[in-house]
């Protein structure tokens, strides 16, 4: 039994809370690099220079990328032998309200999205979900996110005998009807497989992996370049003034599913991508 | 690249166009979804407006809490969209233009070219840049929103492209490429 209490998750996380609204990855600050190179569009290429100049100004005064400093979601990994003191979504929660008060950050939270719309003052309750895996060690991904991208999100339940272009014309679609109301550049993570609700959850999660990292099945590398280019094609460009770059890169994963669907679960990101993992 | 200094007249804006790179200075109004379904409900229901509509800028957008003695940190546009239905009753009123960003509503374009307004974007995602572009902020209104308040916000030389001018051509419809 490893036991594992409040504080020892709580130290990691809020330090972490209180770097990640203040901190582009380093990944998509070399991917922007990479595509302002061979960028054609001078408007475009101004663009993308202000979101470098502003992680440059984010990370050395501490002020937030930008104002939606989002809202926090957690992704546990929690190994069998692992037990906890107290609830860890207490912890997190208070995890959260501490370094976003401290962070000068924005609280992002209603109550509740029908009935009380009343802000909760603090960017409580994080979005908190758990997966149990093999051991004694505790994994804990963590990922700040704007509305305005999870607005522009989409899960469409295709048919099973879809093929691969008709999936990635219906994946590009989604992203380019998100356009400039989302923050191109873009980072997506695409889900294709599980079920109407696992499918939107694993999606999201894709957002953790590195921009760099290559695709994980020669057939998916093709789906994610057709995508890619697709989507590029439509030259919405940074903030949508125009130009070559509009998807950093996409990523596409499977799994499992019912013998009657095809889950696609379509998650942009904007370009301010911010989100780390704790490993206790 | 323009200066434009607000309060802005509707001679000037007759002579923007969509795609047009400006530089504000000046003071807006910062509001964005609750407070709009605010004072279109206070319209509606004929009541005097706590904030002053004729010839105003509003910058849709909710900024972060001040430190160091400042009373806003980082501030950048909102996804202009979810504004729609509240703008014609706003531009009636008299606004003179908006600073957001995304895609505007056809109803929304129609009522930019009646009331002779634009509509400008800046860029989503680089509000700390954005926020060394503000000479000072404060609460106007409905304080009781929080970051959702209506706040009056002087920018000096912020960054900003003509979206939709006063004829309603869209920037964002010229650049953007459709498959044939």
């Amino acid at each position: 039994m490893r036991k594992i209490s409040p504080q020892e998750l709580f130290d990691p996380l809020y330090t972490l809370l209180l770097d990640l609204p203040v901190t582009l990855r380093q990944d998509v600050i070399f991917s922007i690099q990479k595509v302002k190179e061979s960028e054609t569009s001078e408007r475009n290429r101004q663009m993308l220079d202000l979101i470098l100049q502003n992680a440059d100004v984010a990370a050395s005064e501490k002020i937030p990328l930008c104002q939606d400093t989002g809202a926090v979601s957690v992704f546990l990994e929690v190994g069998l032998d692992v037990s906890f003191e107290v609830d860890p979504a207490r912890t997190i929660d208070r995890a959260v309200r501490e370094a976003f008060s401290e962070g000068s950050f924005r609280p992002s939270i209603a109550r509740d999205a029908f009935l009380d719309r009343t802000n909760t003052a603090d960017n409580t309750p994080a979005f908190v979900s758990a997966k149990l895996v093999p051991g004694s060690s505790l994994k804990v991904d963590v990922l700040v996110k704007g509305g305005g991208c999870d607005n522009a999100s989409a899960i469409m339940m295709m048919r099973p005998t879809a093929s691969a272009t008709e999936v990635a014309d219906a994946v590009a679609k989604v992203i380019i009807n998100a356009g400039p109301n989302a923050c191109p550049p873009f980072v997506v993570g695409v889900m294709l497989g599980g079920s109407f609700d696992t499918a939107p959850s694993m999606a999201k999660k894709l957002l953790m992996r590195d921009l760099a990292s290559p695709a994980l099945h020669p057939a998916l590398k093709e789906l994610e370049d057709d995508i890619t280019s697709k989507v590029n094609a439509s030259h919405i460009g940074a903030g949508g003034f125009g130009g070559d770059n509009t998807l950093l890169r996409v990523f596409v994963e499977t799994a499992p599913s019912h013998i009657a669907s095809l889950p696609v679960a379509v998650n942009i990101s904007c370009h301010s991508l911010r989100s780390g993992s704790i490993i206790l | 690249m323009r200066e434009l200094n607000l309060p802005l007249d509707r001679a000037t804006v007759a002579t923007l166009n969509a795609g047009d790179d400006v530089l504000i200075s000046g003071k807006v109004f910062v509001a964005r979804d609750q407070a709009h379904l605010r004072l279109v409900e206070m319209i509606k229901n004929g009541q005097e407006l706590p904030v002053k509509l004729r010839n105003a800028v509003i910058f849709y957008a909710g900024p972060t809490p001040g430190r160091n003695g400042n009373s806003i940190g980082a501030i950048g546009p909102t996804t202009s969209s979810r504004m729609d239905p509240f703008t014609p009753a706003l531009l009636e009123a008299g606004i003179i233009g908006m600073i957001g960003k995304g895609r505007r509503s056809p109803e929304v374009k129609e009522a930019i070219r009646k009331h002779g307004a634009v509509y400008f974007a800046a860029l989503g995602g680089v509000a700390a840049l954005y926020s060394k572009m503000v000479v000072s902020a404060k609460v106007v209104a409905f304080p009781d929103l929080g970051p959702e308040a209506i706040y009056e916000v002087e920018f000096k030389r912020m960054p900003c492209i003509v979206e939709i001018d006063t004829s309603g051509k869209s920037l964002y419809e010229r650049t953007m490429r459709t498959e044939r």
